[in-house]
């Protein structure tokens, strides 16, 4: 069956609109902060063979690119011929294609005439899954395991009803189980309404039309990906870049890429990565992909809606056993930095090919910090905050980059302070963009932050699972890299202890400052290429200080006018 | 409030490029109109010039107008065009990048476009101020105000040639008495500045959205203070002297000096009117559950109303920072006449948000415009008469838009011009009726049980198709439908919203505590609407509580009565009608989870008195076409001849049939097979089709 190019267009963007409104559901009936506040979460549909036709506009790459393979293996374990109109399925196994155990994907099959035409899929990442401690964020995991509950493959709703031993089990096994509820409540109820959307359009256009349908949307943007594809030069393109050690050691761990175009194509082979670490510096195959199409897609393709075809032409190698394809049962936590890192060494080796096009390095880190203890005096039960600690654009090759803002495949947000200090025991000391962290250049990198809190009630413990605290952001073209990330308790104080940027659940005494600085980017260019009138700006804006313009630029002059 | 034995009263619309005035006759109803074009360097003399253009052509002394209400959109430009007073923002020390960190993630559009920025802040860096100061969760000073900081902010105020401050402290929506402070310094220290508070803007918490609010009201200030005061002299040398008052986003107006509290109010205001006016005017004729559908040259603009009552919102982004005000729920998407359709490399279909706008507009314009438009597709399909356009002010050239869309849809996807046209209007139906269903399904609504009123240029051509998309059984085209908007301006009520946050779970709230707030806030609607003078016997008070589940971030506003009755019916049937309403919008609810009260809401409306329709003459007993076009029709593909009739011949009571078009000065309605249309005695024109027999 053909689907024309009209029906083609309606049924595109019925298909957008649906995974668009799922997050905004999700996000509206959510209870952890994480989702309500920060929106780290992020839907798509998929094909009946488990592959990408709409994602939400709003989702997080990492997220959304690597759920097909994650729900293939669910369909391979639960089995295909197993699926009933009604049942839900729920997963949070990294090694089948999943991320960290954090992150838990649910998905809808959707029946029409008992036909299998389609999944709905919210995959969020759960304020707790259990483990070693709240938040399940300890870099110092040395197996799967201490992350939290494992969640094979399993049927969360059976022909619609719930399957309540499989509830039990999970709650059982996570800190809050209230909000974990609530949680999965709306993640599951946004499955549902897509799923009850995507059989309104079947039945309105035909199942037929709507399976062709979704086959032309992925054969079209794969055709789209391959024309850009081919406009880059043919060649082998190297880059390599280290994180600062794996939680248990500070010994540098390496991604290596290899990419070689031909014609339309792109591998990117990531073999001569170093060994998966015993600590949580690792993620699957399918999340180290997600980071290399991600930073294939924002400079072929930035335009276009993703899905599935803008990812057919790229090709990823991986070794089992390394650090960027880790076999069980090495723990994922970190599998966040490990991504930053393969962004950052891909987007290194692509600037070969495709120059300005390619930008320099951003702060590259989740910057990830738990906070987590009782709540204040009469409060009842526990908090948890998870702080994104880490913001900065590198500089692009006509721009500086932006200041203070999420960059790569993740996008979650951050909590309002005042929501935060209401919801938390904390108190807000400092939330300001920080001087000359972003590295010179033609085009300075991005600043980075400082978000600076005490820790108000007792008993509360800290995590830090980061990274670009010892290695600075590389700079493009001559431009110098970004500031390191500096993580400090009491700074200035005789209790001061720098935290490295891994760091296992520590006590906090009460009244502790929690100072967390982001990396800056990397700068594009030579400093001394810089537009003097840009160092002046900069200067009376206070985004460089008179001995950072001094030191990077030689300016001596006055501040802007 | 203005004499309410006054003849007279006037609406007017100012919008990009033309100014729309009506007079509306309150005794009869009747409604005398006038477009004019803009002078871009001086609006006030063009709406002064127009509004006594009207009242000497209508001959119409200025002692007979009893009042204007006027909507403008002078402040959004501002912001848009960065136009604005040059700003300062104070806030905490070591704080003041809240307003360019924002949310900290990325808006959508920008996630794989890693080259585009994000908008630059209204107010840069050397001008954000950190004053030390902190007030705590719970309201208290935690850290008293530093004078010696206040002071430097003060001198570089000064120094920098600053016109106009924002303040924004954390925890101020609990104890402004910082904000109050830095306010009166201020005050004191540069008189001539405009002073805008965030605890006099929003009482809400979440410092980004009302720091973002509180640096838009401030930066749009003077440009507002500035056209007001100019407006006011301009009439007055022209010798009208009347009240004006001016039309916010709420949909109620406001006399000038309310408005200048937070001058945010009005940015947006620009569809508000016409929703007013189709509330109103739809509501008359007997049809109060409504959907409007307002097409123009850039963007479909669609609203839900429920009884006679337009839905509201509270947040809304202008160029991707949040504004936090008083608004009606419209939404908008790129969809209009000028929006360019294109067909990419791979074959794929896209309409809008590009659009070509009126200059150099549609190709069939034949002002230089190159890419195919909506309107261009319209006019091949023969919707549209090429000399019928804007009452033949704008001639239309059928040979461009053939071109054109030969070249651009048609020869790209290898199909005939019919089918090209017929194919993209079936897209953008799609389009437009997926926003339409997303109004009406986010408020747990069926499209089905709501008539669509179609208005704006290309409202009633679309209007056929797109009900038909969402089963939807009856679409109200009221007159005058490129004056909509001034008319319902000319109708609105007085209306002031106030707030507080709460943020306790209900159970523990006692009822006296909440009962006191909201006396507090009756109080100040009481100061607003004494100052108005509007008399008490046409004021209405209407409280609401925001509630969610403790835990949730997203609140669902419950209506709840006065004080004394708030006693007796009890916190828990309130919280019983939020749990139906959560099972409503979210398909779910959990009656045994513990509610919050996060804010108290009161809207104070004074009625400024309705308006009679003028009854419509049955002028003839049968409709006669006037003309007969060749029509492609929506979902078919082949041209057939299809009757034309005037508006003005088709008298109440006289159905004709569709196929058919029906034409007036600003538009046409298409009519579908199995559609009848008939004009109604006030005066619209009523389209019907088989919906199921789900017709409200």
């Amino acid at each position: 069956m053909t689907v024309d190019a009209f029906s083609l267009a309606v049924l595109h963007g019925s298909l957008i609109a649906i995974a668009r409104d799922m997050k905004i559901m999700t996000m509206r009936t959510a209870y952890t902060q994480l989702w309500k506040e920060q929106g780290d979460l992020s839907c798509c549909l998929m094909d009946e063979d488990g592959e990408i036709v709409a994602q939400d506009p709003n989702g997080f790459p990492i997220h959304v690119t690597t759920m097909p393979l994650q729900l293939q293996g669910a369909l391979e374990a639960v089995g295909r011929g197993n699926l009933r109109p009604g049942d839900v399925l729920a997963t949070n196994d990294p090694f089948i294609g999943g991320t960290h155990l954090p992150d838990v994907l649910v998905a809808r099959p959707v029946f029409v005439e008992d036909e299998l035409c389609a999944f709905a899929c919210n995959r969020g990442h759960w304020a707790d899954i259990g483990g070693m401690g709240p938040g399940s964020y300890s870099p110092a995991t040395s197996d799967i395991h201490q992350e939290g509950i494992f969640i094979p493959p399993v049927k969360l709703f059976e022909a619609g009803r719930p399957n309540p031993g499989v509830f039990e089990m999970i709650m059982s096994n996570i800190r809050n189980r209230s909000v974990g509820l609530g949680d999965m409540r709306a993640q599951y109820a946004s499955c549902e309404t897509a799923g009850r959307r995507l059989a309104a359009l079947a039945a309105r256009y035909g199942l037929g039309a709507l399976k062709a349908a979704m086959g032309e949307i992925i054969a079209r943007s794969e055709r789209l990906t391959r024309a850009r594809i081919a406009e880059f030069p043919d060649g082998t393109y190297r880059a390599r870049d280290c994180l600062d050690g794996d939680g248990r050691s500070d010994r540098k761990a390496w991604v290596e890429v290899r990419i070689d175009i031909r014609g339309s194509d792109i591998v990117a082979d990531l073999t001569g990565s170093s060994e998966q670490s015993a600590g949580g510096m690792n993620c699957s195959r399918s999340a180290a992909a997600s980071a290399v199409q991600y930073a294939i897609k924002s400079i072929s393709d930035p335009e276009n809606p993703p899905n599935a075809g803008s990812y057919r032409p790229v090709a990823v190698r991986t070794r089992p056993g390394t650090l960027v394809d880790a076999r069980k049962p090495a723990s994922m936590v970190g599998f966040g930095e490990v991504c930053y890192r393969v962004l950052d060494a891909t987007m290194a080796a692509l600037a070969g090919a495709v120059g300005d096009r390619a930008i320099a390095s951003g702060s590259g880190s989740t910057g990830t910090v738990v906070i987590a203890g009782r709540r204040r005096e009469g409060g009842e039960g526990h908090f948890t905050s998870l702080e994104l600690s880490s913001g900065a654009y590198g500089a692009r090759a006509s721009r500086d980059g932006m200041n203070a803002i999420r960059y790569g495949p993740g996008n979650a947000g951050h909590v309002p302070i005042e929501a935060d200090e209401m919801e938390n025991p904390l108190f807000f000391e400092a939330y300001e963009i920080v001087p000359d962290t972003g590295g010179a250049g033609r085009f300075r990198g991005g600043n980075g932050f400082v978000r600076a809190f005490r820790v108000e009630a007792g008993g509360a413990r800290i995590c830090l699972c980061a990274d670009r605290h010892d290695t600075q952001p590389p700079g493009l073209s001559g431009g110098r890299p970004g500031a390191a990330a500096r993580y400090l308790l009491d700074p200035g104080s005789g209790r001061e202890r720098v935290l490295p940027s891994k760091t296992p659940y520590i006590d906090l005494a009460p009244g502790t400052l929690v100072h967390l600085q982001s990396a800056g980017g990397g700068g594009y260019g030579d400093p001394g290429g810089r537009d003097p009138a840009h160092i002046a700006e900069d200067l009376k804006d206070g985004y460089v200080t008179g001995e950072g313009a001094r030191a990077d630029y030689g300016f001596t002059g006055d501040p802007g006018e | 409030m203005s004499d309410p034995l006054a003849r007279f009263r006037m609406g007017i619309d100012l919008g990009g490029t033309f100014t729309d005035v009506v007079l509306i006759d309150n005794a009869t109803g009747e409604v005398s109109v006038s477009k004019v074009l803009n002078r871009q360097d001086d609006r006030a003399e063009t709406v002064a010039d127009a509004v006594s253009g009207l009242l000497d052509r209508m001959n119409v002394t200025p002692g007979e107008l009893g009042w204007i209400s006027h909507g403008t959109t002078i402040a959004t430009n501002a912001v848009l065009e960065r136009k604005g007073a040059k700003t300062a923002l104070i806030t905490n020390r070591n704080f003041r990048d809240i307003l360019e960190i924002g949310r900290f993630a990325r808006p959508a559009e920008l996630i794989y476009r890693i080259h585009r920025d994000k908008p630059r802040p209204l107010v840069p860096r050397h001008l954000r101020l950190g004053v030390a100061c902190r007030i705590d969760r719970r309201g208290e000073v935690f850290t008293e105000l530093d004078d010696s900081d206040l002071a430097a902010a003060i001198a570089t105020i000064a120094d920098e040639g600053v016109e106009s401050v924002a303040v924004c402290f954390l925890f101020s929506f609990l104890n402004p008495v910082h904000e109050e402070r830095v306010g009166d310094r201020l005050r004191a220290a540069l008189p001539r500045l405009d002073i805008v508070l965030s605890s006099e803007v929003l009482r809400e918490f979440r410092e980004f959205p009302r720091t973002s609010t509180t640096v838009f009201a401030a930066y749009v200030a003077p440009v507002l203070r500035a056209y007001i005061s100019d407006l006011l002299a301009r009439l007055a040398k022209r010798g009208i002297a009347c009240p004006l008052y001016v039309f916010q986003s709420s949909g109620g107006v406001a006399t000038p000096e309310i408005v200048m509290r937070n001058p945010a109010l009005t940015m947006l205001s620009g569809p508000a009117g016409a929703v007013i006016g189709a509330a109103e005017i739809c509501g008359r004729a007997g049809y109060r559950d409504l959907i409007t559908m307002d097409i123009g040259g850039t963007s479909l603009d669609t609203c839900l109303i429920r009884g006679s009552v337009a839905e509201t919102a509270t947040t809304r982004e202008i160029d991707m920072f949040p504004i936090a005000i008083p608004m009606l729920d419209v939404h908008t998407i790129g969809a209009g006449g000028g929006s360019v359709v294109r067909v990419d490399e791979v074959g794929r279909i896209g309409i809008g948000p590009e659009s070509m706008g009126a200059q150099p507009g549609p190709a069939c314009y034949g002002l230089g415009g190159d890419r195919a438009t909506l309107t261009d597709i319209n006019l091949l399909m023969g919707l549209i008469d090429p000399c019928g356009f804007a009452d033949g002010d704008v001639p239309l050239d059928r040979s461009r838009a053939e071109a054109v869309v030969q070249r651009e849809v048609a020869a790209p996807l290898s199909v005939d011009l019919s089918a090209a046209a017929v194919g993209v209007f079936r897209v953008a139906t799609s389009q437009i009726a997926e926003a339409i269903g997303t109004v009406t399904t986010e408020q747990g609504s069926d499209p089905r049980d709501y008539a669509l009123v179609a208005f704006g240029g290309g409202g009633p051509l679309h209007a056929a198709a797109v009900a038909r998309e969402l089963g939807i059984g009856r679409i109200i085209v009221p007159r005058h439908p490129g004056l909509f908007s001034a008319r319902g301006i000319a109708t609105a009520d007085f209306a002031h919203d106030y707030m507080q946050s709460i943020l306790r779970p209900i159970a523990d709230t006692p009822p006296d505590d909440v009962i006191a707030v909201m006396e507090t806030l009756v109080r100040r609607a009481g100061a607003d609407l004494d100052a108005e003078g509007i008399p008490a016997d046409r004021r209405e008070l209407s409280h609401a509580f925001d509630l969610r589940y403790v835990g949730q971030t997203t609140e669902i506003a419950v209506p709840v009565r006065d004080g004394a009755e708030l006693l007796l019916e009890g916190f828990q049937a309130v919280a019983a009608r939020f749990h139906r309403l959560h099972e409503r919008l979210y398909s779910y609810s959990v009656p045994e989870e513990p509610v919050e009260l996060v804010n108290l809401r009161l809207r104070a409306v004074g009625r400024v008195g309705t308006l009679p329709l003028p009854a419509m003459a049955k002028k003839g007993a049968v409709a006669e076409p006037v003309g007969e076009r060749a029509v492609w029709l929506p979902g078919g593909g082949t041209s057939r001849p299809v009757p034309v009739y005037r508006r003005e011949g088709l008298a109440p009571g006289i159905a004709i049939a569709g196929p058919a078009l029906v034409e007036e000065a600003s538009s046409t309605t298409v009519v579908l097979e199995g559609m009848t249309a008939e004009a109604d005695a006030f005066g619209n024109l009523v389209l019907g089709l088989d919906n199921g027999g789900r017709n409200p």
